[in-house]
């Protein structure tokens, strides 16, 4: 059995009235790149303060490579990496500087420290920037310089917490590589994000919060397998009555069917060969159609399914 | 000590504002101090005024005194007509008019001396009190010299050889007319240099280590937050001490001299004691910038409100009694009345005033860092 690196235990967070964490379980093991999913106001951040004692929790119990994580746990602090939602760099010193700063503050000889600076410029592609001050950065670049701070002391747990926000889709690509060659190096991983196409990408397990609790977690596999539905089907067709979106519905597997400008999504149940008995039913009843696809669930069909709302477009609350 | 290493990284960065200060600091030091010494210099000098002196005395008192006059002053003629003789006194061309009258030698012997002189004056000019200063002087030592059995030509020219004595004017050190040398002016600015340069630079790295974003980023680091709160303290520190040992340096190079001095050493403490002050008041001040440009502003707020305040600029003396009552409740105006009383002192024990006015900045010094530690508490508490 793969060992521990976080544990948390019915954590509870309270701001005055709001309660951001309710009784919050989570377990994250070795060697795994852990995704928590959640929309804004979840509690993604405040399990990420709460695991780094940057807040003080009302209740329950935070372990980090199974010691009590205290403010002043400076063992534990060493093999951290963190990479914070907010872009935390000096604006006074170059790249260079900012990457030597950080990773000064945990590693003390300075041929090491050298060395791993220069490792983390190559890594996060900073090689032609290492004299330009951070506001001589694009958001990309900024975004791999913030992470170039985290993780140049190389941590074996590094958080990240949306580390994507506001990136273009080529620094993106590169950061969510990066990630995955710090995986492949040895490095657990706990990556927050409300993007579910990262989530999916990198994440070996994922954990979906909201409102302050963890509402599923597993593989993604496990995740889209709790969910009643097993595929959804996307069709153009114009001029259905309702009598016939009704019809639809009573076909086998079918559960949910919503028609809006010419555009029926039809959400089926797991079974096989749905889209053969929609388009028998379109053949018997002459009726004409466009173009169909298939799809299989998503995350945030699985988010939907289990929160009733959109991952994305949830209101942002803090 | 990465944390102090950034903080003297994030210093230079600002090197550009905080040496124009220093560029500032020092025009205005030396220039003021090298313009007021040469004033200085040139202040004492006699008074030779024009005299219309016409002399009727049949005597040789009457003669004696008009060598006398005539050897302070121009003696000119006395204008015959009424009107021109007006004209000459209007266009100051003529400070004063003394007519000798003929019995005077005669009167003279004979012990009166009242009204037996009279001259003519500008209204209001202080020409007439000079020249009668010298005449009551002449005729005094003339009167004491017939009173001792001298004839009347032996007892003139005793008296002009008296009165003739010129004092000495000995410049002891270079400075005003109030004896305050040019290392008084170099010290009297270091206020308001002192507070920009802590506020800017003291301030310009607190408020990065202070970031939201930043400060939580090191408080996830494996560094004790104890550690890098006390290396940012020493970098404070050691910038306190940088900046001091300049100036110092400046003052060593402009007034050699006088840093040799005991008032010297006392101004060299003075400033050392306010560049302790200036720190607490940029720790207290960095409270409340949230950008670089209100930093800026703060530091003038403090810099130019304190010193003129405070009487750095100008002396609280020549202010209202409501503002010299206030002034006694910023740091800086006990830095000044430490400067004028150094100047008062001639050794280290004579120094009371001095010690009590240092002791009332460090009083300062102690209530900004503690108003700065509660306005920060405040800070993280509504954070």
């Amino acid at each position: 059995m793969a060992k521990k690196v976080v544990e948390i235990e019915n954590l509870v967070k309270r701001y005055k009235d709001l309660i951001a964490l309710d009784h919050l379980n989570l377990a994250i093991e070795e060697g795994e790149v852990f995704g928590l999913l959640g929309p804004n106001g979840s509690g993604k951040t405040t399990a990420i303060n709460c695991i780094l004692a940057l807040l003080h929790f009302d209740k329950g119990s935070v372990k980090v490579f199974g010691e009590e994580m205290q403010p002043d746990s400076y063992g534990s602090k060493r093999q951290i990496g963190v990479v914070l939602q907010n872009v935390a760099v000096f604006e006074e010193l170059t790249v260079q500087e900012n990457i030597d700063y950080f990773c000064g503050l945990y590693v003390q000889e300075k041929q090491v420290r050298k060395q791993y600076v220069e490792e983390a410029i190559e890594f996060s592609g900073l090689e032609n920037f290492r004299k330009f001050y951070p506001k001589k950065l694009s958001g990309g670049l900024l975004r791999r310089l913030n992470i170039a701070c985290g993780i140049a002391h190389k941590p074996k747990l590094i958080i990240m917490d949306e580390p994507t926000v506001a990136v273009d889709p080529q620094s993106r690509n590169r950061i969510l590589e990066g990630i995955q060659k710090l995986n492949r190096d040895g490095a657990t991983i706990i990556y927050t994000s409300h993007y579910m196409e990262e989530v999916e990408q990198i994440c070996s397990r994922i954990a979906i919060l909201d409102k302050g609790r963890c509402v599923a977690s597993g593989t993604k596999e496990e995740l889209k397998s709790m969910i009643k539905m097993g595929e959804k089907i996307h069709m153009e067709a114009e001029g259905l009555a309702p009598y016939q979106i009704a019809e639809i519905k009573e076909l086998r597997h079918v559960y949910q069917v919503d028609y809006r400008d010419g555009m029926l999504e039809i959400r089926c149940s797991g079974g096989k060969h749905n889209l053969v008995h929609i388009l028998e039913y379109f053949g018997s009843r002459e009726i004409g159609f466009g173009r169909v696809y298939s799809e299989l669930p998503t995350l945030n069909d699985v988010f939907l399914e289990i929160t009733g709302k959109d991952l994305r477009d949830h209101a942002e609350v803090k | 000590m990465q944390v102090f290493k950034a903080f003297f990284r994030i210093l230079y960065k600002n090197k550009a504002s905080l040496l124009m200060y220093i560029v500032i600091y020092l025009a205005l030091a030396v220039t003021v101090g090298n313009v007021l010494e040469e004033n200085s210099k040139t202040e004492f000098s006699g008074v030779s005024l024009d005299i219309g002196l016409e002399n009727k005395d049949k005597g040789s008192l009457g003669d004696g005194l008009e060598e006398y006059l005539g050897s302070q002053n121009q003696i000119l003629g006395v204008p015959e007509k009424k009107e021109d003789l007006q004209d000459a006194m209007y266009y100051e061309e003529l400070d004063y008019v003394l007519v000798i009258p003929e019995d005077f030698t005669e009167k003279f012997l004979a012990g009166e001396q009242e009204g037996l002189l009279e001259g003519t004056v500008v209204p209001g000019s202080s020409s007439a009190y000079l020249v009668e200063q010298e005449m009551v002087s002449f005729l005094r030592t003339l009167a004491m010299y017939l009173k001792a059995g001298y004839g009347e030509r032996e007892a003139v020219a005793r008296t002009l050889k008296d009165v003739e004595r010129k004092a000495e004017v000995q410049f002891l050190e270079a400075g005003d007319s109030q004896g305050k040398p040019t290392g008084f002016y170099y010290f009297q600015y270091i206020p308001y240099v002192f507070l920009i340069m802590m506020i800017l630079g003291v301030g310009g790295c607190m408020k990065a280590f202070q970031n939201k974003d930043l400060a939580a980023r090191n408080k996830c680091s494996s560094m004790s937050f104890l550690s890098q709160n006390l290396q940012i303290f020493l970098g404070c520190a050691v910038y306190m001490v940088i900046v001091y040992a300049a100036f110092l340096g400046m003052a060593c190079l402009n007034v050699g001299d006088y840093m040799l001095s005991l008032r010297g050493a006392l101004n060299a403490a003075n400033a050392f004691v306010f560049g302790i002050c200036s720190l607490s008041v940029a720790w207290f001040a960095v409270q409340f910038a949230q950008s670089s440009a209100m930093l800026t502003i703060l530091s003038n707020v403090f810099g130019l409100g304190f010193s003129f305040l405070g009487g750095v600029f100008v002396s609280v003396d020549m202010m209202g009694e409501s503002a010299r009552n206030m002034a006694k409740f910023v740091p800086s105006y006990w830095y000044v009345v430490a400067n004028e009383e150094i100047q008062k002192v001639g050794a280290f024990a004579e120094g009371e005033k001095v010690y009590q006015a240092f002791g009332m900045v460090l009083m300062f010094s102690l209530a900004f860092f503690s108003a700065g530690l509660l306005v920060n508490r405040m800070k993280v508490k509504s954070k």
